[in-house]
Protein backbone atom coordinates (compact mmCIF):
# COMPACT_ATOMS: atom_id res chain seq x y z
CA UNK A 1 0.00 0.00 0.00
CA UNK A 2 1.28 3.46 -1.05
CA UNK A 3 1.61 5.13 2.36
CA UNK A 4 3.57 8.22 1.25
CA UNK A 5 1.08 10.70 -0.37
CA UNK A 6 -1.37 10.01 2.25
CA UNK A 7 0.69 10.83 4.97
CA UNK A 8 1.53 13.79 3.27
CA UNK A 9 -2.02 15.04 2.47
CA UNK A 10 -2.54 14.38 6.40
CA UNK A 11 0.54 16.79 7.76
CA UNK A 12 -0.91 19.29 4.74
CA UNK A 13 2.52 19.11 3.49
CA UNK A 14 1.86 19.19 -0.51
CA UNK A 15 5.10 19.21 -1.84
CA UNK A 16 5.76 18.09 -5.74
CA UNK A 17 8.97 18.18 -5.92
CA UNK A 18 11.33 15.85 -7.60
CA UNK A 19 12.30 14.31 -4.03
CA UNK A 20 8.52 13.36 -3.02
CA UNK A 21 7.97 12.13 -6.21
CA UNK A 22 11.34 9.76 -5.84
CA UNK A 23 9.71 9.00 -2.84
CA UNK A 24 6.13 8.00 -3.53
CA UNK A 25 7.50 5.63 -6.77
CA UNK A 26 9.85 4.02 -4.08
CA UNK A 27 6.95 4.03 -1.90
CA UNK A 28 5.10 1.79 -3.94
CA UNK A 29 4.11 -1.64 -2.67
CA UNK A 30 5.84 -3.42 -6.23
CA UNK A 31 8.79 -1.29 -5.51
CA UNK A 32 9.35 -1.26 -2.05
CA UNK A 33 8.81 -5.12 -1.24
CA UNK A 34 11.84 -5.70 -3.64
CA UNK A 35 13.63 -3.02 -2.58
CA UNK A 36 13.58 -4.75 0.94
CA UNK A 37 14.83 -8.36 -0.14
CA UNK A 38 17.61 -7.41 -2.32
CA UNK A 39 20.02 -7.49 0.16
CA UNK A 40 19.16 -10.52 1.27
CA UNK A 41 18.73 -11.79 -2.46
CA UNK A 42 21.85 -10.18 -2.97
CA UNK A 43 24.36 -12.16 -0.40
CA UNK A 44 22.68 -15.38 -1.40
CA UNK A 45 23.69 -15.26 -5.17
CA UNK A 46 27.26 -13.91 -3.61
CA UNK A 47 27.58 -16.94 -1.37
CA UNK A 48 25.28 -19.18 -1.96
CA UNK A 49 24.18 -19.68 -5.97
CA UNK A 50 27.65 -18.36 -7.01
CA UNK A 51 29.73 -21.22 -5.76
CA UNK A 52 27.08 -23.64 -6.42
CA UNK A 53 27.13 -23.23 -10.09
CA UNK A 54 31.10 -22.83 -9.94
CA UNK A 55 30.72 -26.34 -8.46
CA UNK A 56 28.83 -27.33 -11.23
CA UNK A 57 31.55 -25.95 -14.14
CA UNK A 58 33.89 -27.08 -11.83
CA UNK A 59 33.00 -30.70 -12.08
CA UNK A 60 32.20 -30.85 -15.82
CA UNK A 61 35.37 -29.71 -16.59
CA UNK A 62 39.30 -30.60 -15.90
CA UNK A 63 40.35 -27.85 -14.22
CA UNK A 64 43.15 -28.02 -11.96
CA UNK A 65 45.11 -25.73 -9.62
CA UNK A 66 46.53 -23.20 -11.48
CA UNK A 67 45.37 -24.38 -14.96
CA UNK A 68 42.45 -23.73 -16.36
CA UNK A 69 40.83 -26.78 -17.83
CA UNK A 70 38.04 -26.95 -20.33
CA UNK A 71 35.00 -28.09 -20.40
CA UNK A 72 34.64 -32.41 -20.19
CA UNK A 73 31.54 -33.47 -19.81
CA UNK A 74 30.87 -36.15 -17.17
CA UNK A 75 34.28 -37.64 -17.62
CA UNK A 76 34.79 -36.74 -14.07
CA UNK A 77 31.79 -38.19 -12.55
CA UNK A 78 32.91 -41.59 -14.52
CA UNK A 79 36.23 -41.39 -13.30
CA UNK A 80 35.61 -41.61 -9.77
CA UNK A 81 32.52 -43.89 -10.19
CA UNK A 82 35.41 -46.30 -11.63
CA UNK A 83 37.32 -44.45 -8.36
CA UNK A 84 37.52 -47.57 -6.07
CA UNK A 85 38.95 -45.33 -2.83
CA UNK A 86 35.15 -43.71 -4.12
CA UNK A 87 33.32 -46.77 -3.85
CA UNK A 88 34.26 -47.04 -0.81
CA UNK A 89 33.80 -43.75 0.48
CA UNK A 90 30.16 -44.25 -0.37
CA UNK A 91 30.06 -46.79 1.71
CA UNK A 92 31.54 -45.44 4.60
CA UNK A 93 29.17 -42.56 4.05
CA UNK A 94 26.14 -44.94 4.46
CA UNK A 95 27.58 -46.80 7.47
CA UNK A 96 28.60 -43.59 9.32
CA UNK A 97 25.03 -41.90 8.49
CA UNK A 98 23.17 -44.93 9.17
CA UNK A 99 24.44 -46.09 12.79
CA UNK A 100 25.07 -42.30 13.74
CA UNK A 101 21.63 -40.90 12.71
CA UNK A 102 19.74 -44.23 14.36
CA UNK A 103 21.79 -43.81 17.54
CA UNK A 104 21.14 -39.89 17.81
CA UNK A 105 17.00 -40.67 17.16
CA UNK A 106 17.19 -43.05 19.92
CA UNK A 107 18.95 -41.83 22.23
CA UNK A 108 18.42 -38.01 21.38
CA UNK A 109 14.31 -39.68 21.95
CA UNK A 110 15.09 -40.90 25.86
CA UNK A 111 17.51 -38.03 26.84
CA UNK A 112 14.21 -35.44 25.45
CA UNK A 113 12.15 -37.83 27.62
CA UNK A 114 14.26 -38.18 30.59
CA UNK A 115 14.96 -33.86 30.63
CA UNK A 116 11.29 -32.95 30.17
CA UNK A 117 10.67 -34.68 33.48
CA UNK A 118 10.45 -32.55 36.89
CA UNK A 119 12.95 -32.18 38.83
CA UNK A 120 16.11 -30.25 40.72
CA UNK A 121 18.78 -28.74 38.92
CA UNK A 122 16.34 -29.22 35.62
CA UNK A 123 18.38 -25.62 33.85
CA UNK A 124 21.81 -26.62 35.01
CA UNK A 125 21.55 -30.38 33.35
CA UNK A 126 20.15 -28.78 30.16
CA UNK A 127 23.01 -26.57 30.06
CA UNK A 128 25.69 -29.11 30.30
CA UNK A 129 23.44 -31.49 27.61
CA UNK A 130 23.85 -28.82 25.64
CA UNK A 131 27.46 -28.29 25.86
CA UNK A 132 29.25 -30.64 23.41
CA UNK A 133 27.28 -29.60 20.50
CA UNK A 134 28.14 -25.39 21.59
CA UNK A 135 31.91 -25.63 21.48
CA UNK A 136 33.60 -25.46 17.99
CA UNK A 137 33.82 -29.24 16.73
CA UNK A 138 37.25 -28.90 15.44
CA UNK A 139 38.60 -28.26 18.94
CA UNK A 140 36.64 -30.81 20.88
CA UNK A 141 37.22 -33.50 18.53
CA UNK A 142 40.95 -32.49 18.57
CA UNK A 143 40.53 -33.78 22.54
CA UNK A 144 38.66 -36.84 21.22
CA UNK A 145 41.59 -37.46 19.13
CA UNK A 146 44.17 -37.44 22.00
CA UNK A 147 41.30 -39.96 24.14
CA UNK A 148 41.82 -42.42 21.12
CA UNK A 149 45.22 -42.35 20.89
CA UNK A 150 46.73 -45.49 20.07
CA UNK A 151 48.78 -46.02 23.20
CA UNK A 152 47.70 -43.32 26.13
CA UNK A 153 43.86 -43.96 24.74
CA UNK A 154 41.86 -42.85 28.21
CA UNK A 155 39.42 -45.06 27.37
CA UNK A 156 41.79 -48.17 26.63
CA UNK A 157 42.90 -47.92 29.89
CA UNK A 158 39.63 -47.37 31.87
CA UNK A 159 38.43 -50.36 30.21
CA UNK A 160 41.84 -52.78 31.08
CA UNK A 161 41.63 -51.40 34.73
CA UNK A 162 38.06 -52.57 34.61
CA UNK A 163 39.24 -56.20 33.14
CA UNK A 164 36.76 -55.25 29.95
CA UNK A 165 39.82 -55.33 27.64
CA UNK A 166 43.08 -57.48 27.58
CA UNK A 167 45.95 -55.19 27.55
CA UNK A 168 47.14 -53.49 24.75
CA UNK A 169 43.33 -52.80 23.82
CA UNK A 170 42.19 -51.43 20.35
CA UNK A 171 43.99 -49.46 17.95
CA UNK A 172 41.10 -46.65 18.20
CA UNK A 173 42.18 -45.33 14.86
CA UNK A 174 44.11 -47.24 13.15
CA UNK A 175 41.73 -50.22 12.98
CA UNK A 176 39.17 -49.92 10.05
CA UNK A 177 35.99 -50.82 12.33
CA UNK A 178 37.17 -49.10 15.22
CA UNK A 179 38.01 -45.95 13.96
CA UNK A 180 34.76 -46.26 11.87
CA UNK A 181 33.36 -46.48 15.37
CA UNK A 182 35.30 -43.96 17.09
CA UNK A 183 34.10 -41.56 14.05
CA UNK A 184 30.59 -41.93 14.81
CA UNK A 185 31.02 -42.01 18.84
CA UNK A 186 32.22 -38.44 18.38
CA UNK A 187 29.82 -38.10 16.14
CA UNK A 188 27.23 -39.17 18.21
CA UNK A 189 29.03 -37.01 20.79
CA UNK A 190 28.54 -33.83 18.84
CA UNK A 191 25.13 -34.47 17.57
CA UNK A 192 22.75 -36.03 20.38
CA UNK A 193 21.91 -32.19 22.02
CA UNK A 194 20.58 -31.11 18.64
CA UNK A 195 18.21 -34.15 18.88
CA UNK A 196 17.68 -33.96 22.67
CA UNK A 197 16.79 -30.19 22.72
CA UNK A 198 14.36 -30.09 19.73
CA UNK A 199 12.53 -32.75 20.41
CA UNK A 200 12.33 -31.65 23.83
CA UNK A 201 10.77 -28.13 22.72
CA UNK A 202 8.33 -31.10 20.52
CA UNK A 203 7.81 -32.64 23.89
CA UNK A 204 6.53 -29.36 25.71
CA UNK A 205 4.49 -28.46 23.51
CA UNK A 206 2.33 -32.04 23.44
CA UNK A 207 -0.83 -30.79 26.08
CA UNK A 208 -0.62 -33.06 28.80
CA UNK A 209 -4.30 -33.42 28.82
CA UNK A 210 -3.96 -36.36 26.11
CA UNK A 211 -1.31 -38.59 28.80
CA UNK A 212 -4.19 -37.76 31.46
CA UNK A 213 -6.67 -38.61 29.39
CA UNK A 214 -4.74 -41.85 28.07
CA UNK A 215 -3.60 -43.07 31.93
CA UNK A 216 -7.54 -42.50 33.04
CA UNK A 217 -8.32 -44.88 29.80
CA UNK A 218 -5.76 -47.74 31.11
CA UNK A 219 -2.66 -46.98 29.28
CA UNK A 220 0.79 -47.69 30.85
CA UNK A 221 3.95 -45.50 30.26
CA UNK A 222 5.16 -47.32 27.09
CA UNK A 223 1.26 -47.10 26.04
CA UNK A 224 1.32 -43.62 26.62
CA UNK A 225 4.69 -42.89 24.69
CA UNK A 226 4.01 -45.37 21.61
CA UNK A 227 0.60 -44.03 21.18
CA UNK A 228 0.19 -40.83 21.88
CA UNK A 229 3.91 -38.88 22.43
CA UNK A 230 5.40 -40.41 19.38
CA UNK A 231 2.77 -40.00 16.86
CA UNK A 232 2.47 -36.16 18.55
CA UNK A 233 6.13 -35.99 18.10
CA UNK A 234 6.39 -36.75 14.35
CA UNK A 235 6.55 -33.64 12.56
CA UNK A 236 9.29 -32.32 14.92
CA UNK A 237 11.28 -35.81 14.38
CA UNK A 238 10.89 -35.38 10.89
CA UNK A 239 12.37 -32.19 10.92
CA UNK A 240 15.26 -33.20 12.64
CA UNK A 241 16.17 -36.20 11.16
CA UNK A 242 15.94 -34.14 7.72
CA UNK A 243 18.90 -31.66 9.17
CA UNK A 244 20.97 -34.36 10.88
CA UNK A 245 20.40 -36.28 7.73
CA UNK A 246 22.13 -33.74 5.97
CA UNK A 247 24.85 -32.36 8.40
CA UNK A 248 25.66 -36.04 9.12
CA UNK A 249 25.96 -37.02 4.98
CA UNK A 250 28.16 -33.84 4.52
CA UNK A 251 30.37 -33.83 8.04
CA UNK A 252 34.16 -32.61 7.22
CA UNK A 253 35.07 -31.79 10.47
CA UNK A 254 35.52 -34.77 12.84
CA UNK A 255 36.53 -37.09 10.41
CA UNK A 256 39.44 -34.89 9.10
CA UNK A 257 41.05 -34.29 12.62
CA UNK A 258 40.24 -37.79 13.81
CA UNK A 259 41.79 -40.21 11.23
CA UNK A 260 42.03 -37.85 8.48
CA UNK A 261 40.48 -40.78 6.30
CA UNK A 262 42.33 -43.48 6.96
CA UNK A 263 43.38 -46.30 7.92
CA UNK A 264 43.51 -46.95 4.18
CA UNK A 265 40.73 -44.92 3.32
CA UNK A 266 38.12 -46.63 5.50
CA UNK A 267 36.36 -43.77 7.55
CA UNK A 268 36.58 -40.72 3.85
CA UNK A 269 33.46 -39.26 3.84
CA UNK A 270 32.26 -37.45 0.55
CA UNK A 271 33.88 -33.93 1.93
CA UNK A 272 36.81 -35.37 2.83
CA UNK A 273 37.80 -37.10 -0.27
CA UNK A 274 36.52 -34.17 -2.03
CA UNK A 275 39.06 -31.69 0.00
CA UNK A 276 41.88 -34.53 -0.46
CA UNK A 277 41.54 -34.75 -4.14
CA UNK A 278 40.23 -31.21 -5.18
CA UNK A 279 42.29 -29.19 -2.92
CA UNK A 280 45.40 -31.26 -1.60
CA UNK A 281 45.46 -32.91 -4.82
CA UNK A 282 44.88 -30.15 -6.98
CA UNK A 283 42.08 -32.06 -8.91
CA UNK A 284 39.40 -29.40 -8.79
CA UNK A 285 37.05 -30.94 -11.37
CA UNK A 286 37.16 -34.30 -9.65
CA UNK A 287 36.51 -32.72 -5.88
CA UNK A 288 33.87 -30.71 -6.91
CA UNK A 289 32.86 -34.06 -8.66
CA UNK A 290 32.91 -35.78 -5.70
CA UNK A 291 31.18 -33.16 -3.42
CA UNK A 292 27.79 -32.84 -5.78
CA UNK A 293 27.76 -36.40 -6.00
CA UNK A 294 26.19 -36.01 -2.85
CA UNK A 295 23.67 -33.09 -4.42
CA UNK A 296 21.35 -35.53 -6.12
CA UNK A 297 21.17 -37.76 -3.36
CA UNK A 298 20.45 -35.30 -0.71
CA UNK A 299 17.78 -33.38 -2.63
CA UNK A 300 15.81 -36.94 -2.82
CA UNK A 301 16.33 -37.05 0.47
CA UNK A 302 14.80 -33.79 1.59
CA UNK A 303 11.82 -33.84 -1.85
CA UNK A 304 10.52 -37.22 0.30
CA UNK A 305 11.08 -35.63 3.67
CA UNK A 306 8.95 -32.54 2.85
CA UNK A 307 6.52 -34.04 0.94
CA UNK A 308 5.99 -36.51 3.96
CA UNK A 309 6.16 -33.36 6.67
CA UNK A 310 3.55 -31.63 4.39
CA UNK A 311 1.34 -34.38 4.29
CA UNK A 312 1.46 -34.47 7.69
CA UNK B 1 0.53 -39.87 51.18
CA UNK B 2 3.64 -41.96 52.06
CA UNK B 3 2.62 -44.28 48.97
CA UNK B 4 2.49 -41.01 46.86
CA UNK B 5 5.87 -39.73 48.13
CA UNK B 6 7.49 -42.99 47.72
CA UNK B 7 6.21 -42.59 43.78
CA UNK B 8 7.75 -39.75 43.42
CA UNK B 9 11.03 -40.49 44.81
CA UNK B 10 11.11 -43.70 43.02
CA UNK B 11 10.71 -41.77 39.87
CA UNK B 12 13.04 -39.46 40.35
CA UNK B 13 15.58 -41.39 41.43
CA UNK B 14 15.20 -43.50 38.11
CA UNK B 15 15.47 -39.76 36.13
CA UNK B 16 18.45 -39.31 37.57
CA UNK B 17 19.89 -42.82 36.85
CA UNK B 18 19.14 -42.24 33.74
CA UNK B 19 20.67 -39.31 33.09
CA UNK B 20 23.73 -40.00 34.30
CA UNK B 21 25.52 -42.18 31.68
CA UNK B 22 24.26 -39.15 29.28
CA UNK B 23 25.90 -36.77 31.47
CA UNK B 24 29.29 -38.42 31.50
CA UNK B 25 28.87 -38.94 28.31
CA UNK B 26 28.71 -35.50 27.44
CA UNK B 27 30.65 -33.77 30.02
CA UNK B 28 33.83 -36.42 30.15
CA UNK B 29 35.56 -34.91 26.98
CA UNK B 30 35.50 -31.75 28.69
CA UNK B 31 37.23 -32.80 32.09
CA UNK B 32 39.43 -34.70 30.46
CA UNK B 33 40.71 -32.25 28.21
CA UNK B 34 40.82 -29.41 31.48
CA UNK B 35 43.07 -32.13 33.05
CA UNK B 36 44.89 -32.89 30.25
CA UNK B 37 45.80 -29.03 29.56
CA UNK B 38 46.69 -28.93 33.71
CA UNK B 39 49.56 -31.37 33.11
CA UNK B 40 53.40 -31.54 31.67
CA UNK B 41 54.29 -33.26 28.37
CA UNK B 42 56.42 -35.93 30.43
CA UNK B 43 53.19 -36.32 32.47
CA UNK B 44 51.19 -37.05 29.44
CA UNK B 45 53.93 -39.63 27.84
CA UNK B 46 54.04 -41.62 31.32
CA UNK B 47 52.35 -44.86 30.36
CA UNK B 48 52.66 -45.78 34.96
CA UNK B 49 50.41 -42.14 35.25
CA UNK B 50 46.84 -42.13 35.88
CA UNK B 51 44.76 -40.11 33.15
CA UNK B 52 41.96 -39.30 34.81
CA UNK B 53 43.24 -37.48 38.13
CA UNK B 54 44.96 -34.65 38.35
CA UNK B 55 48.72 -33.71 38.41
CA UNK B 56 50.77 -35.15 41.30
CA UNK B 57 52.83 -32.97 42.79
CA UNK B 58 56.06 -35.15 41.83
CA UNK B 59 54.86 -34.49 38.19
Amino acid sequence: MAVGPRALEVTGLHVPGRLARAREWWEQEHVFGYGLIVPALLLLTCLVAYPFGMAIYFSLSDYWVGSPGGFVGLANYRDILANDVFRQTIQNSFVFTGIALTLKTVLGVWLALLLARDMRFKRLIRGAVLLPWVIPTALTTLGWWWMFDSLYSVVNWTAIRLGILSPPGPNWLGQSAYAMAAVITVNVWRGLPFFAITVLAGLVSIPREFHEAAEVDGAGPWGRFWHVTLPLLRPVLAVVILFSTIFTFSDFNIVYVLTRGGPVNMTHLFATLAYQIGLNGGNLGQGAAISLFLFPLLGAVVFLQLRYIRKE
Amino acid sequence: MTGDREVTIRSAMFTYANLVPFLAFALFPFYFMLITSLKSNAELYNLKSIPFAPSSSRG
